[in-house]
C-alpha cells in the first residue's frame, strides 16, 4: 500500500532522517531501505527521494560527502547534521503523540505501544 | 537542445549503464537546468544510483520505471536544489521586481495625486495647515539656531568663562571683581590657561570734525592672549606699556579701523585723541578677540608689574575678569576654585567682604542673556504644540477621507490586492500632502524669519543675524516628513485592520472604521484639546504678565520729555577744568531752558529705563548713634541729578523738599531717597532730617535726608523698587550725564535745537542716544510684547485647530450614527434630544482634554516663572478662565454638527440604509 501524497509529505523527511540517524547511506541504499523496511509503505520512489534529499541538504538537516565504496566507485553518502538530529527529535515526539492519540481513538486497532 | 558540459559526456560514457539510461539521464539533467558543479554533482549521483541498481541485479527497465518521467524528475530536482541568492536568474527576477514596483509606485502616485485633485478641499486645508505649522516652527527654529546654537566668534568659546563675585546673602550673583581677585585667580594654572582683567571705559574720540563716543576697555597685560588670536595689524600691548606712566597706546577694533580709518594699513603709529589726550595706535584686533562686546578701543592698564598698594588695599571692585579654562575643566570645577579663593579673601577682610564668594559664568550666557534662551525655547515649545495639533487635525482629515474610500479599499483587498497595496495610495496621498505642506512651510519660514528678525527687539535677538540655512531646511524637511508619516500611518493602520467581509456586506460608506477608528479619533481630539489647554494657559499667563507690565507705572511721566547722553571731555582728576565739569552741565541746562517751548531741563547720571548710569549697589546706613557699618543690611544706588530733575521727569515728591539753590559744593551734604528705601532704612519713622552714610567716594561725610520721592523703574519696567539715593549735582559731579528736557508739547523734531544749545557751550561734547522718554518705555516693553503676541497667536491658532478637530469628530459621528439617529427620531426623540446627545459627546471630549491639559500646563508653567512679571502660575483668573474658554470653544464646535443632526429627517435617514 502506498501512502497518500499529503501524508507522505510529512512522513517522508522523518523517515529519511530516521534511517540516516542509524548510519550514513547513499541514494540507492536509502531508496531500497525505505521500500524494504516499511514494506513498501514509505517507498517514495526516486523521483521524490532525490529532490527530498537535496531539499534536506539545503535546509542543513543532512550533509553529503563523496566517498569511494568497496567496489571502487564513488558514492554520495548522506548523514545527519546536528541541526538534523535536533529536528528529528522534535518530529519524533510529535509523531509519537500523534500515534498515541490515534490509538486512543481506536484507529490503530489497539496496536499502540506504551 | 541538450548541451551537456564537457565533463558530463565522459562521465556518462564511462558509466556502466545501458544507453537508454544514458539518454534518460541526459534528459533529466537537461530539464533540471542546473549549472556548474551542482549539475555535475547531481548527474554523478544519479549515475551512481543506476549503477548501484544494476549491480544489485535490477533491470534497467525496472529502475527507469521507478524514476518515471524524466522531465518531471528534472523539474523536481531543479526546484529542490533551489538557486543561490545571487544567482543570475535570481538577480533578473529582482530587477524585474524592482522595475515592476517602480511602475506600481508611479501608478499609485498618480492615483493619489488624481484623488487629491478630484477633492481639492482636503488637500488645500491639509497643506495650508501643515505649511503654517511647519513654517512657524522653522522660523522660530531659525532664530533659535542663530541666537542659541550658532557658535560665538571666539575660538573655543566653550572654554571662555567670566569669573565674578557673588554674595548669596545679598542676592548678588554677577558682581564686579577686585584687581586683587584677578591676581589671586591668575595663578590657578590647574583650572585656567589664561586670565585677563579689564575695566569698561568709554571714551570720547576727537581730533577730527566728528566727535564720537565709543565703548572701550582698559585691559591687563596679555589680555588678548585669553582669546588665542593674533592682531590683524601691528601688535598687542608690550610689558613696558603697562608700567605706570607707560606709553599712551591704543588698539582698535577691526570695525573702528575700517570706519574711521578706511582700513588703512598705515594707521599704525598714527595718533588718536581719546578724552583729549593723544594715543598712538599700535594694533588692530580681529572680531575673534573683541571683548567686552562691542568694545572698539583698548588701552593698557598701567599698574605695571608692581600693583600699586592702593589698588590692593582698597580691594576696590569695578573690574571684570575673563578666563580660558584648561581643557577638560568644567565650569563647576572652576567655580569651586574661584569660590574657595574668594571665601578665603573674605575671611581675611570681614569688614568689606563678608559673605563674598565667586563663580564662573560661561561667556555664552553673558552674551545671549539669561532670559533669552528661555524665551526662545518657550516660543519653540508653543509653536511645536501648534504643529502637533495641526498634525492631529490633518490625521483626522486623512482618516475621514479614508473612511470615504473604505469601500474602494475593501474591494481592492477582496480582489486580492493585498493590504499593503490597497492602503498604499492613501499613504502616498498623505506623503504628497506633507511634502507640499513642507515646501510651502519653508517659504513661510523664510518669510517668518524675516519678520521675526525685523520686529524682534535687540534684547531678544542680538548676536547673529538669524538666517534660514541648510540646517534649518533639514529641520523643516524632517518635520514635514515626520508629520506626514504620523498622520498617514494612523489611518493606514486602521484601514489595514478593515474587516473586508463586513465592509462589503455592510456596504454603507457611512460606516466608520469601527470602535478602533472612533477611539483614535476621540483620543486625537482629546490630545488636541489638552495641548491647546497647555498653550492657552501659557499664553494667558504671558498676556497677563505683559498687561501688568503695560499697566506698570514707571514712576515718572514720560510724555513730552526728550533725553540724551552727553560726555564732556575727560580732565585730570582734581584739575581746575575737572572741577568745572559741574558748572558746565549747569550751563548746558540753563542754555536749554532758555529755548522756546522748554518747560524745564535737568541733568541726571542714571537715566530711568536705561541700563547704565546707576552706580552699583553700595552699602548705605543710617547715621545713628553708633557709627556702625553693617554691610549686609542696606544697599542703594547713587544717582546724581540736577536741581529740576524731579519736576522735569514728573517724579512725585512725597515728603520734605527737592533740591534748590541752597545746595552749594561747600555746604552740608544733602540727599533725597526713594520711597522704598525710606521704608527700608527708616521703618515707621520720618526720614526727613536723618543722616545717612556710605563709604563710597561720592560722599565721605554724612548726608542729610531732605526729601522722599516716588519709586522709579531703572533698568526696565520690572525693576521698580530699587533703592536710590539722589544727590545734588551742585554738590558732586560726574562726567557722563544724561540730559532730560520737558517741552510744552511734542518734543519730536526739537532735538537739533537742544544739540545746538549744548554745542554753543562746548563744541567738543559728544551727544548720543537722543530719545523720547516714551520711546524708552515702549522699548522696555518691546520684548515682552513680542513674546506675548507670538505666544498668543500660537495659542489662538492651536485653539482654532482644536475646535476644528472637535467639529470634525462630532460631524463624523453624526455621519456614522445617521441611521441610528434617524431611528431615534422615528421613535419620538426630539431635535433637542439629538442635539444634546451630540453636545454631550463634545463636552466629554472637552472635559477630558482640559482635565489632562490643565495639570500639564500648570506643571510646565513653572518653567515660565522667570519670564512672568507679577503673575503667579496659579492666578485664579487664568485658572478659571482657561477651562471656560476651552470648554466654550469645544462645545461651540460641537454645536454646529449637533444642530445639523437635530434636523435629520427620519424618513430619509431610514430609507438611506
Amino acid at each position: 500500500m502506498r501512502v497518500e501524497r499529503e501524508l507522505m509529505r510529512g512522513a517522508g523527511p522523518v523517515a529519511v532522517l530516521t534511517l540516516l540517524e542509524q548510519r550514513e547511506m547513499y541514494g540507492y541504499e536509502l531508496a531500497e531501505a525505505l521500500a524494504r523496511r516499511t514494506d513498501g509503505v514509505l517507498d517514495m520512489g526516486q523521483p521524490t527521494l532525490y529532490p527530498l534529499l537535496y531539499n534536506l541538504e539545503r535546509k542543513k538537516l543532512i550533509r553529503a560527502t563523496w566517498r569511494e565504496a568497496d567496489s571502487g566507485r564513488k558514492r554520495k553518502y548522506y548523514g545527519l547534521t546536528k541541526k538534523g538530529t535536533a529536528w528529528l527529535r522534535a518530529q519524533q515526539k510529535q509523531w509519537e503523540s500523534l500515534m498515541d492519540a490515534m490509538a486512543n481513538l481506536g484507529l490503530t486497532g489497539g496496536s499502540a505501544k506504551t | 537542445m541538450s548541451r551537456l558540459n564537457p565533463h558530463e559526456e565522459p562521465l556518462l560514457r564511462e558509466a556502466r549503464i545501458p544507453d537508454e539510461v544514458r539518454g534518460y539521464l541526459r534528459a533529466v539533467i537537461d530539464h533540471s537546468k542546473l549549472r556548474g558543479t551542482t549539475r555535475h554533482d547531481v548527474l554523478h549521483e544519479l549515475v551512481a544510483h543506476f549503477e548501484d541498481g544494476l549491480e544489485a541485479g535490477r533491470s534497467a527497465d525496472e529502475l527507469l520505471r521507478e524514476f518515471g518521467d524524466g522531465r518531471l524528475v528534472g523539474a523536481l530536482i531543479r526546484r529542490s536544489r533551489g538557486e543561490s541568492l545571487w544567482g543570475p536568474r535570481r538577480m533578473t527576477k529582482l530587477w524585474r521586481g524592482m522595475a515592476l514596483s517602480a511602475t506600481e509606485l508611479y501608478r499609485d502616485l498618480r492615483i493619489s495625486s488624481r484623488g487629491l485633485r478630484r477633492k481639492p478641499g482636503y488637500a488645500v486645508v491639509a497643506i495650508l495647515t501643515l505649511a503654517i505649522g511647519i513654517g512657524a516652527n522653522t522660523a522660530v527654529f531659525s532664530v533659535i539656531d542663530g541666537v542659541l546654537l550658532h557658535p560665538l566668534p571666539y575660538p573655543n568659546a566653550h572654554e571662555l568663562v567670566l569669573p565674578v563675585l557673588t554674595n548669596p546673602a545679598e542676592d548678588v550673583w554677577d558682581g564686579p571683581v577686585g584687581y586683587a581677585d584677578y591676581l589671586r585667580w591668575r595663578d590657578q594654572r590647574d583650572v585656567f590657561q589664561k586670565v585677563g582683567v579689564w575695566i569698561d571705559w568709554n571714551l570720547n574720540v576727537t581730533g577730527d570734525d566728528r566727535p564720537e563716543r565709543i565703548k572701550g576697555a582698559v585691559v591687563s597685560h596679555r589680555y588678548f592672549e585669553v582669546f588665542g588670536v593674533r592682531p590683524i595689524l601691528g601688535r598687542f600691548f608690550a610689558p613696558e606699556e603697562h608700567e605706570r606712566g607707560g606709553g599712551k597706546v591704543a588698539i582698535l577694533s577691526a570695525a573702528l579701523w575700517r570706519r574711521r580709518y578706511g582700513g588703512d594699513p598705515n594707521v599704525l603709529g598714527a595718533t588718536v585723541v581719546l578724552d583729549e589726550e593723544p594715543y598712538e595706535i599700535v594694533g588692530v584686533v580681529p572680531p575673534e578677540a573683541q571683548w567686552p562686546r562691542k568694545a572698539e578701543i583698548w588701552i593698557p592698564l598701567t599698574y605695571g608689574a608692581q600693583t600699586p598698594d592702593w589698588v590692593l588695599e582698597r580691594d576696590a571692585l569695578g573690574f571684570a575678569t575673563i578666563a580660558r579654562l584648561q581643557p577638560g575643566v568644567g565650569n563647576s570645577q572652576a567655580t569651586l576654585v574661584v569660590d574657595q579663593i574668594a571665601r578665603r579673601a573674605a575671611s581675611e577682610r570681614p569688614d568689606t567682604r563678608a559673605g563674598t564668594g565667586a563663580r564662573v559664568i560661561p561667556i555664552r550666557s553673558r552674551v545671549v542673556g539669561a532670559n533669552t534662551p528661555r524665551t526662545l525655547w518657550l516660543l519653540l515649545g508653543s509653536v511645536g504644540f501648534v504643529l502637533l495639533i495641526a498634525c492631529a487635525n490633518v490625521a483626522n482629515l486623512a482618516l475621514e477621507r479614508s473612511l470615504g474610500k473604505r469601500k474602494e479599499i475593501s474591494i481592492r483587498a477582496a480582489i486580492g490586492a493585498g493590504r499593503h497595496r490597497s492602503v498604499r495610495p492613501l499613504v502616498f496621498e498623505g506623503l504628497l500632502v506633507a511634502m507640499a505642506g513642507g515646501f510651502l512651510g519653508v517659504v513661510v519660514a523664510f518669510w517668518g524669519t524675516g519678520i521675526l528678525t525685523t520686529i524682534a527687539p535687540a534684547a531678544l535677538v542680538e548676536i547673529h543675524e538669524p538666517r534660514v540655512n541648510v540646517r534649518i531646511l533639514m529641520f523643516g524637511l524632517a518635520v514635514s516628513l515626520g508629520t506626514g508619516l504620523m498622520f498617514t500611518l494612523t489611518p493606514a493602520y486602521l484601514a489595514a485592520k478593515l474587516d473586508i467581509r463586513q465592509a462589503l456586506t455592510d456596504g454603507s460608506a457611512r460606516a466608520g472604521f469601527g470602535p478602533a477608528g472612533r477611539r483614535v479619533r476621540n483620543t486625537m481630539s482629546v490630545l488636541q484639546l489638552a495641548l491647546s489647554a497647555v498653550l492657552v494657559l501659557g499664553a494667558s499667563l504671558t498676556a497677563k504678565s505683559t498687561m501688568r507690565l503695560l499697566a506698570t507705572d514707571p514712576g515718572f511721566q514720560e510724555e513730552d520729555v526728550l533725553s540724551m547722553k552727553i560726555f564732556v571731555p575727560h580732565y585730570a582728576p582734581g584739575s581746575p577744568e575737572d572741577r568745572k565739569i559741574g558748572q558746565k552741565y549747569r550751563d548746558f541746562t540753563e542754555r536749554i531752558k532758555s529755548l522756546p517751548g522748554v518747560v524745564s531741563a535737568a541733568t541726571v547720571s542714571g537715566l530711568p529705563l536705561s541700563p547704565d548710569g546707576l552706580f552699583d549697589n553700595v552699602p548705605v546706613w543710617a547715621d545713628g548713634g553708633a557709627d556702625q557699618f553693617d554691610a549686609a543690611n542696606h544697599h542703594a544706588n547713587w544717582n546724581i541729578v540736577g536741581r529740576d530733575f524731579f519736576s522735569t521727569m514728573g517724579i512725585p515728591l512725597q515728603r520734605g523738599r527737592t533740591f534748590n539753590e541752597t545746595e552749594i559744593p561747600t555746604g552740608p551734604g544733602v540727599a533725597i531717597i526713594n520711597e522704598s528705601f525710606a521704608r527700608e532704612l527708616f521703618p515707621n519713622q520720618d526720614p526727613i532730617g536723618s543722616r545717612i552714610r556710605s563709604h563710597d567716594r561720592i560722599t565721605e561725610s554724612p548726608l542729610e535726608v531732605i526729601g522722599v520721592v516716588g519709586d522709579v523703574s531703572y533698568t526696565d519696567l520690572t525693576d521698580s523698587g530699587r533703592n536710590v539715593v539722589y544727590v545734588s549735582q551742585s554738590q558732586t559731579y560726574w562726567r557722563a550725564m544724561a540730559m532730560v528736557v520737558r517741552f510744552d508739547g511734542d518734543p519730536r523734531g526739537r532735538a537739533s535745537e537742544v544739540r545746538e544749545a549744548i554745542w554753543a557751550v562746548d563744541p567738543s561734547a559728544p551727544i548720543t542716544e537722543v530719545r523720547m522718554m516714551t520711546d524708552l518705555t515702549a522699548e522696555s516693553l518691546a520684548a515682552p510684547r513680542l513674546v506675548t503676541a507670538l505666544v498668543n497667536t500660537f495659542a489662538a491658532l492651536a485653539l482654532t485647530l482644536a475646535a476644528i478637530g472637535v467639529y470634525g469628530v462630532i460631524s463624523v459621528s453624526v455621519r456614522q450614527r445617521y441611521h441610528e439617529l434617524g431611528v431615534r427620531k422615528a421613535l419620538g426623540a426630539g431635535g433637542g434630544d439629538i442635539g444634546r446627545l451630540l453636545l454631550g459627546q463634545g463636552t466629554k471630549l472637552a472635559i477630558l482634554g482640559i482635565g489632562i491639559g490643565l495639570p500639564v500646563g500648570l506643571a510646565l508653567s513653572r518653567l515660565l516663572s522667570g519670564l512672568l512679571f507679577d503673575v503667579r502660575a496659579t492666578d485664579p483668573v487664568v485658572l478659571f478662565g482657561v477651562p471656560l474658554l476651552l470648554a466654550a470653544c469645544a462645545i461651540l464646535a460641537a454645536a454646529i454638527p449637533a444642530r445639523r443632526a437635530a434636523r435629520i429627517d427620519p424618513v430619509e435617514a431610514l430609507r438611506g440604509e
